[in-house]
């Protein structure tokens, strides 16, 4: 039987950082750590991607700073992917980067058959803008309420709170969980957190996976992605990643 | 013979799963039977388990739920007469979004049920893996779909994100039933046969469609969303439902080998589907020499046996269908001979013993009440002689004026051997006394005008 004319393809799987670069991210090598996290992970990230060809994965980052701009605008294969570092200064326009996202997240440009995708908003500060709007515009879009939202908190000056609220609720119970700000506290740990990231929870979200969904809307289960176990070496603040700089 | 060409099922491991060692948690499966007037029906079912961590028996749930759902359509569709008219076609469509339902969530809950207390019995005796602690329906969850086809109409219902594409005979393919989400359910969230509320998700996914007397040939195209999810857009699919439908019925191998391509060029999925052909009056379709009705893959396929007093099982086409009537004939008002398949009929059941004949015909007795209770006429019987010839002899037994077996002309123009026409006799005086078979159920049945 000749295969038809018809043309198959991977699933799009969208993953987006949004990338604190106000002033405050030049103090203790923050910045830097982050370029160098995010650029030391791209091979990694390639390699899930190779894993799961199913998942076409595709990257793009938002920085913000006195406003918020898309630091790689085009969607791009990780294999492609050559990061330009970011440059610290200026306040920190949270809740524009959201509106930029939220945005990008429509439908169209989004395809109705992509994975969920995943988001990383990275800060070491609070939002100097209006973060409730932002934050209200972007959950407006269907694909921001499926997509994976994680946050990492660099230092003690990050807001948790707001941080949390780009997440979702809360889990509860304690202890650290990935549903909940991921505190880096000098760049062992952002790294780890940023290798988590972009491969696990990547993996992750690549795997089409069904789950139950509820008559009146809304989930049984938590979550759009089973997210997989963080990395046991960030789980306790007292394991040896180094002195806590930031 | 029957206007439906035999379907076609077919479910292949994703290729994600496949790379992982993991089996497919995706079932098809169809079955063929009769209904309680002879006619053929067939049954086709997919679904598709949930792929999350929590769901660790949902490869089990999906084939349960094939299985319950075929069982209980069966059950129903032996014991109802099809029927005619506008009110029959609404209890149908009811029995689709509610009553059915209804009878196979019930089914499918005690399937699980007893599915998790046979691994509970094998994990204390050592033989099963690790189990969760307490049972849940959840971990069996699923999505389901059933079609119904019968010469008369044909229908559909489920819960979940499955597909249902019809496709015209110049190629022309519709997307007839699709899941619709809400947009507050995250990611690939679904509707499930765990849900305590599943029997109430089905009715937006049900519909019945009467089959005119002239309907021309089309296809049908169920799917569990991996096949969908791996085509670029939407008119890809189509397109692809377009060229299984109408394109030389391809054997087992080749069905499963262009599954597994399409998943591995595409979501990575799961991926099944079943296939039927409505044949119509006017282009039937010629059958591939050799072409035998096709078991389906043994990765999804379940054979129902129907219900007592009906044939069951699958049948082998070994010729096209002779063109349907336009409309049902009303009976000629002299004596005339039988049709061809009657005589047939009759000259077969006459090479059996007497204790045969009277077997077969109690097998019947269903039809035998239904004349004469004139909610079936011989003209309809007579009229589905292809499809039903001792149902055709019957109905040529009837006087409906007398209601009772014909005498005189007609009588001896079934040409009936001793026994045939004892065994026939027998029944007629059996339903004049009031026979002893229990009175219909559930699906109420419209009085014939007078």
């Amino acid at each position: 039987m000749p295969f038809p004319n018809v043309r198959l393809a991977s699933r799009p799987l969208h993953f987006l950082y949004l990338c604190d670069c106000s002033g405050s991210m030049a103090a203790q090598g923050k910045m830097q750590a982050l370029n160098q996290a995010i650029r030391q992970s791209l091979p990694g990230m390639a390699e899930v991607a190779r894993q799961n060809p199913e998942a076409r994965l595709l990257v793009r980052a938002v920085r913000f700073a006195d406003q918020a701009r898309w630091h790689i605008a085009e969607p791009t294969p990780v294999e492609e992917l050559q990061w330009r570092d970011l440059e610290a200064g200026g306040v920190t326009a949270m809740g524009e980067a959201l509106e930029l996202v939220a945005a990008a997240l429509a439908t169209p440009p989004m395809e109705e058959r992509a994975l969920p995708p995943v988001l990383v908003l990275i800060s070491d500060g609070q939002p100097t803008d209006d973060f409730e709007r932002g934050l209200r515009h972007l959950l407006r879009q269907p694909w921001a309420q499926k997509a994976v939202r994680l946050a990492i908190a660099l230092g003690h000056d990050a807001d948790l709170e707001v941080l949390q609220q780009f997440i979702g609720v809360d889990p509860g119970g304690g202890g650290r969980s990935a549903r909940r700000p991921l505190q880096a506290g000098n760049a062992t740990a952002l790294a780890q957190y940023i290798q988590w990231a972009s491969t696990a929870v990547v993996g992750a979200a690549s795997m089409p996976t069904s789950r139950v969904a509820g008559a009146g809307g809304g989930a049984y289960d938590a979550g759009s992605v089973p997210l997989p176990d963080l990395p046991p070496t960030v789980l306790d603040p007292t394991d040896d990643v180094g002195p806590l700089v930031w | 013979m029957s206007p439906w060409q035999p379907a076609t099922a077919c479910s292949r491991p994703g290729a994600a799963h496949q790379r992982r060692g993991q089996g497919s948690q995706d079932w098809a499966a169809t079955t063929q039977l009769r209904s309680r007037e002879g006619l053929p029906l067939q049954l086709l079912a997919v679904a598709d388990g949930h792929g999350g961590r929590r769901y660790t028996r949902s490869a089990t749930g999906s084939r349960l739920a094939c299985e319950s759902a075929l069982a209980a359509a069966a059950a129903a569709l032996a014991e109802q007469p099809l029927g005619q008219g506008s009110a029959t076609l609404e209890a149908w469509r009811r029995w689709l979004a509610v009553e059915l339902p209804q009878q196979i969530q019930a089914d499918w809950l005690e399937a699980i049920e007893r599915d998790w207390e046979r691994r509970q019995r094998e994990e204390s005796q050592g033989e099963g893996q690790d189990e969760p602690a307490a049972f849940s329906p959840l971990l069996y969850g699923t999505t389901l779909a059933l079609v119904v086809l019968t010469p008369r109409w044909w229908g559909h219902t489920g819960l979940g994100d499955w597909d249902l594409v019809r496709v015209e005979v110049e190629g022309a393919a519709q997307l007839l039933s699709e899941e619709r989400a809400a947009a507050d359910v995250p990611g690939e969230a679904t509707a499930s046969l765990c849900l305590p509320e599943a029997a109430a998700l089905w009715a937006p996914r049900a519909a019945l469609h009467p089959l005119p007397a002239r309907q021309g040939s089309f296809s049908l195209l169920l799917s569990t969303d991996g096949i969908r999810k791996s085509c670029a857009t939407d008119a890809d699919f189509l397109a692809l439902a377009a060229h299984l439908a109408q394109g030389t019925a391809p054997g087992d191998a080749e069905l499963a080998e262009l599954l597994d391509r399409i998943s591995r060029e595409g979501s990575g999925d799961d991926v099944s589907l079943a296939l039927a052909h409505w044949r119509g009056p006017e282009h039937p379709l010629e059958r591939p020499p050799g072409q035998a009705v096709r078991a389906p893959l043994a990765v999804g396929v379940v054979a129902l046996a129907a219900t007592a007093g009906l044939a069951a099982g699958l049948l082998a086409l070994r010729r096209p269908p002779p063109p349907k009537p336009a409309a049902v004939p009303s009976l000629p008002a002299g004596p005339s001979p039988p049709p061809p398949l009657v005589r047939q009929e009759v000259q077969r059941l006459c090479g059996q013993s007497p204790a045969a004949i009277l077997g077969t015909l109690r097998s019947r007795r269903a039809q035998f009440e239904e004349l004469r209770s004139g909610r079936l006429t011989p003209a309809a019987l007579l009229a589905a002689a292809d499809e039903d010839p001792l149902g055709a002899l019957i109905g040529a037994s009837f006087d409906p004026a007398q209601r009772t077996m014909v005498q005189g002309t007609p009588r001896g123009g079934l040409r009936l051997c001793a026994a045939l026409e004892l065994a026939l006799q027998q029944q007629w005086l059996d339903q004049s006394r009031g026979g002893t078979h229990p009175p219909p159920a559930a699906v109420p049945i419209p009085e014939p005008t007078p």
